[in-house]
């Protein structure tokens, strides 16, 4: 009853507070912008090249084979740099544009133009051999220039048939996500489980700077009370605002009695940090430094999730790395149901533990 | 009611005590007072006493609780009122003391009639983050009374208030102390610890000076004189005689026998300047 009554309390506390309307506003924010600015799938653009090529025509047939136009035609073009018009001709197919121009300087200044690497393509009418000339903007890693270097220390076509026999094995079929869906469990991560932290957090400094909390303290009912009906006001705003986003992106496509497991679960251990900040510290302002410390370490896998190739094994040790991929798995067509459960499971228990120390933390500073 | 015995607290545990070997008794249903000046550390016991601070050294019984082994059930016997106003702002007046009454495990008083014993019933359904100053110190006050407790803790119940609800504010602890209510008040204000306190106890540095009821005091330390004001040749004089010296109350004597007085009144020490008189030390 006295559970209760402090969750009904909290609820209108949090209805009241600015922090609830800026989460779920937060979350009408991100849907919109999943909705109508992600696209299914992003599309890079094409490379762009520039090209100046010294040699007999046959030769450049070859060449031209090799590039293999879209719709096998050249297309006239000019740029305009400084005030100087370049003519160029445009060759492009799936993956790059190539420009080529009439002389090296005028690859030269448009290489420079564009900051991109240009090359000069020497074809001796003879013998055949080729020779290039490359054109690097200087910033270039060592790593490139020495792939560069001996990039052509053997015909091309030998090199070609090196590439063609490369045995590629597949290790392990990862299950792929459109862009749009694969953006969501670090939005979900963020605003569901990291959020509600940083929300515990200022709602108990709240609490702190009305001295409710004194007034609290010298009443019969547990203090495990009131941390709890904290953390269920917050866990309950997570799952809320994870509904307002997945609902109309996901539509019926996931489990939603896990992802209220995850949510729920994930969202008691961030309380239970926020819960634990909140114990050290008066206010927001001398919480900061910690805070947004926090925020960061806690961020770092979201940022490892996004680029698949920064994925060192430290970052596995960040609890929020296995909420991101714990998500992900709830998203993907039969994903590992066993690993959602198993974070659900850790983080039910390291929130457990959070609490058992806000507990004790709280009993001795709450009131004085 | 409460029994203090040796009581010690030193906020960074280093010799450094903001009460030193406080002792004393409030028995059942007496108004106690505790003064001192700021920083005396009349907080510091009164923290103790209701479980906001941990026991460090000494004994203390509280509502027949060992506060060093406490129980949240001791809280359903005490009422505690705070200097600080501390309300929820975003609760409206009602809102605040429902959510209260229903964190005691004993019967607790209908919000309302609080709200209407503090004359805050008008403006029940307003929030409290509305209320002025003076309004949210009651709304706290009428807060401590929900559980009708057995023992009121009063940390400065009526400063900042207008006089008429201060009146209001002594009326009502006169009230519940003839319904045998313990009261525990803290406070520098010698005026209203003189008003309601059966007995008061000086507390200075964190070592309790004295205790002794107001009347005691006032007889033990306070000067028998009287201020006369009289008429002489068409302007008013005024003078202060003893009324124990001989020589006083010959003048005396004389002076009512010759001269219109216009005004006369016996001086009692008040409780200020027998604290300073003790103490040495000013009520800031």
């Amino acid at each position: 009853m006295k559970l209760l009554s402090s969750l009904i309390k909290e609820i209108k506390l949090a209805s009241h507070s600015f922090y609830f309307y800026v989460e779920i506003g937060f979350a009408v924010v991100l849907l919109i912008v999943v909705a109508y600015v992600v696209p299914d799938n992003f599309t890079s653009p094409k490379n762009e090249e520039f090209l100046y090529f010294d040699g007999p025509p046959a030769a450049f047939e070859v060449m031209l084979s090799d590039i293999d136009d879209t719709d096998g035609a050249a297309e006239a073009g000019t740029f305009k740099v400084k005030g100087e018009t370049i003519d160029t001709t445009l060759y492009e197919n799936d993956e790059s544009k190539y420009y080529f121009t009439a002389n090296a300087d005028d690859m030269m200044t448009l290489a420079d133009s564009k900051n991109k690497t240009g090359a000069a393509i020497h074809v001796d009418s003879t013998t055949f051999k080729t020779t290039f000339d490359y054109y690097l903007q200087g910033y270039e890693t060592q790593r490139l220039k020495n792939l560069i270097s001996i990039f052509h220390v053997n015909e091309n076509a030998v090199l070609e048939t090196a590439y063609d026999s490369q045995e590629i094995r597949v290790m392990q079929e990862v299950p792929r996500l459109s862009d749009k869906i694969n953006i969501l469990p670090s939005l979900l991560t963020f605003n569901a489980s990291l959020m509600g932290f940083f929300i515990l957090a200022a709602y108990v400094y709240l609490d702190k700077k009305e001295g409710v909390i004194k007034a609290y303290a010298v009443t019969p009912s547990p203090i495990w009370h009131y941390l709890t009906s904290k953390a269920l006001v917050v866990m309950l705003t997570a799952l809320v605002t994870t509904l307002i986003i997945v609902i109309p992106i996901v539509g019926a496509q996931i489990n939603y009695a896990l992802l209220i497991l995850l949510v729920l679960t994930t969202g008691f251990f961030g309380s239970g940090l926020g819960l634990i900040l909140g114990g050290f510290y008066d206010d927001m302002e001398k919480s900061f430094g910690v805070l947004f410390s926090l925020m960061i370490v806690l961020g770092l896998p979201i940022i490892a999730y996004n680029l698949p190739s920064w994925d060192p094994l430290w970052v596995k040790f960040i609890p929020s790395y296995h909420i991101v991929y714990a998500f992900r798995e709830l998203l993907v067509p039969n994903g590992d149901i066993p690993y959602v459960l198993w974070v659900s499971l850790a983080f039910t228990a390291a929130g457990m533990l959070l609490m058992w120390i806000c507990n004790a933390r709280y009993k001795r500073t709450l009131s004085v | 009611m409460i029994k203090v015995e040796g009581l010690y607290h030193s906020y960074n545990r280093d010799g450094d005590y903001a009460v030193k070997n406080a002792s004393f008794e409030v028995p059942k249903g007496e108004v106690f007072g505790f003064l001192g000046p700021s920083g005396a550390g009349k907080s510091t016991t009164q923290g103790i006493l209701t479980g906001l601070l941990r026991l460090q050294e000494g004994k203390v019984n509280v509502a027949g609780y060992d506060v060093k082994e406490l129980k949240r059930s001791m809280f359903n016997k005490i009422g505690m009122s705070f200097e600080q106003s501390n309300v929820y702002s975003a609760l409206t007046a009602r809102e605040n003391l429902r959510f209260y009454s229903k964190l005691f495990d004993v019967p607790t008083e209908d919000p309302d009639t609080l709200l209407k014993l503090v004359g805050l019933f008008d403006v029940a359904d307003k929030k409290a983050g509305e209320f002025s100053k003076g309004m949210k110190h009651r709304l706290t006050f009428a807060r401590s009374m929900m559980n009708n407790p057995e023992l009121w803790f009063l940390d400065e119940p009526t400063t900042g208030l207008d006089p008429a609800i201060a009146a209001t504010i002594k009326e009502i602890v006169r009230e519940k102390n003839k319904q045998g209510v313990t009261i525990f008040l803290t406070t520098h204000n010698m005026y209203i610890a003189d008003e309601l306190c059966n007995r008061v106890a000086f507390i200075v540095d964190g070592e309790i000076k004295l205790i002794d009821s107001p009347r005691n005091l006032k007889l033990q330390y306070g000067q028998n004189l009287v201020d006369v004001e009289y008429g002489d040749g068409g302007s008013l004089k005024k003078e202060t005689f003893s009324t124990v010296d001989e020589r006083d109350i010959k003048k005396l004597q004389e002076l009512i026998g010759r001269k219109h007085i216009a005004t006369m009144h016996t001086k009692e020490a008040t409780l200020e300047e027998i604290f300073i008189k003790v103490t040495g030390r000013e009520l800031v």
